[in-house]
């Protein structure tokens, strides 16, 4: 439109188109959709106005509308819907493999649930290893070793230092006494003597 | 939450009581001392030389009462090594025991006590543990009793002397077939 187009009087018809124009716009910015048969200029003109008017001000939205334009937003971004199979068949794909959430449990909970079955598997492997590596039930301890004590540091009978007693001394009790007490001081003594000195 | 705690729980309470079944089962034996003494052979203590020092105390005192020619305080001192407190099963108390009896019964007999020397030598013979040259010795003295027995009463009574010689000839007999045995044992063969 030239300079001096810009500077005539409107026309009548030139009136009627702009008022039919702003009614599209307005039309569009409240939900509806355009009409089905509708000029290609004309349609590209209503989309730059309606872009004009809505970085100009707020456009106030229904909650409908406002609900319809999301999912529409998400089944795009997500499932790929209104996508080129392409472009969707990746998306799809990485959303069936993902992985199932897990809730967010507090650490304290956690632990709780945990603890009374740890004890327990610490018991068990307790108990496992006590049981086999227990003795032999049963089993006889290895003998220890005997120390033999010789003759003569044993309290023993005294037949041997004695011998067969003659009739003729049947009563001499008191000088086998005698025999015997000093046979015994001697290894009472040798006893005392290993021991340092204890008896 | 709860059932699985409860769960847990009685988990941790069965291991615990498995865990001290093994403790009680196949708890190591005591093992003791690393060396120890054959049995029954103990070494001389202090308790038996103690012993052995009173058995020749009390002789030695009745040697002296004897020889002041007072048998009855010398019979006194060997009742009191029938008294004597040995060490239990000490071979060497048996033996010092029958000696004793066979002195006190030939003082007995010495001094005319008969039956009392007769009970003296019987009750060692009835509770003797085993055989000794001290038990053929005591059987040796109760045939020299019957044999006196038998003296007393020869005239008297030939029957009671007849029978009293009898019964010496079986107390000799005896010490002889213990003194013959632990020869043999003694010498390891028969003579």
């Amino acid at each position: 439109m030239s300079r001096k187009d810009e500077l005539d009087p409107i026309t009548p018809s030139e009136a009627a188109h702009a008022e039919s124009f702003a009614k599209v716009v307005d039309r569009l910015l409240a939900g509806e959709h355009l009409p089905a048969a509708m000029d290609a200029d004309d349609r590209a003109l209503v989309e730059t106005a309606t872009v004009v008017v809505a970085s100009h001000r707020e456009l106030p939205l229904t909650a409908d509308r406002t609900r319809a334009l999301v999912d529409q937003a998400l089944e795009r971004g997500v499932l790929g819907r209104g996508l080129t199979a392409p472009e969707a068949a990746p998306r799809l794909a990485e959303v069936e493999s993902a992985p199932a959430p897990v809730p967010i449990r507090p650490a304290r909970r956690r632990l709780a649930a945990i603890a009374p079955w740890s004890v327990a598997a610490v018991c068990a492997a307790a108990a496992i290893v006590l049981f086999v590596s227990r003795p032999e039930p049963g089993a006889p301890a290895p003998a220890a070793p005997v120390a033999e004590l010789p003759d003569e540091l044993s309290s023993r009978p005294a037949d041997g230092l004695v011998g067969q007693i003659p009739r003729a001394h049947a009563a001499d009790a008191s000088e086998r006494a005698d025999i015997i007490y000093a046979d015994r001081l001697a290894g009472f003594r040798e006893l005392s003597f290993r021991s340092g000195g204890e008896p | 939450m709860n059932r699985s705690f409860h769960r847990a729980l009685v988990a941790a309470a069965l291991s615990c009581a498995l865990v001290a079944c093994s403790q009680d089962r196949g708890e190591a034996p005591d093992r003791g001392s690393v060396t120890r003494l054959a049995e029954p052979r103990e070494a001389i203590g202090e308790h038996l030389m103690l012993a052995l020092g009173q058995a020749k105390n009390f002789h030695h005192k009745a040697d002296v009462y004897l020889a002041r020619a007072e048998p009855e305080k010398a019979v006194a001192a060997l009742r009191q090594i029938l008294a004597i407190d040995f060490p239990a099963d000490a071979p060497e108390a048996a033996d010092v025991r029958l000696d004793a009896r066979a002195r006190l019964g030939t003082v007995l007999a010495a001094t005319g006590k008969l039956d009392e020397a007769f009970a003296v030598v019987d009750e060692g013979l009835a509770g003797a543990p085993r055989p000794s040259f001290f038990l053929a010795n005591l059987y040796t003295v109760r045939g020299e009793l019957h044999e006196a027995r038998a003296a007393l009463v020869a005239e008297s009574d030939p029957a009671t002397a007849e029978a009293e010689q009898r019964a010496a000839i079986a107390d000799y007999d005896h010490a002889i077939s213990i003194n013959e045995k632990l020869l043999a044992g003694l010498t390891g063969g028969a003579q």
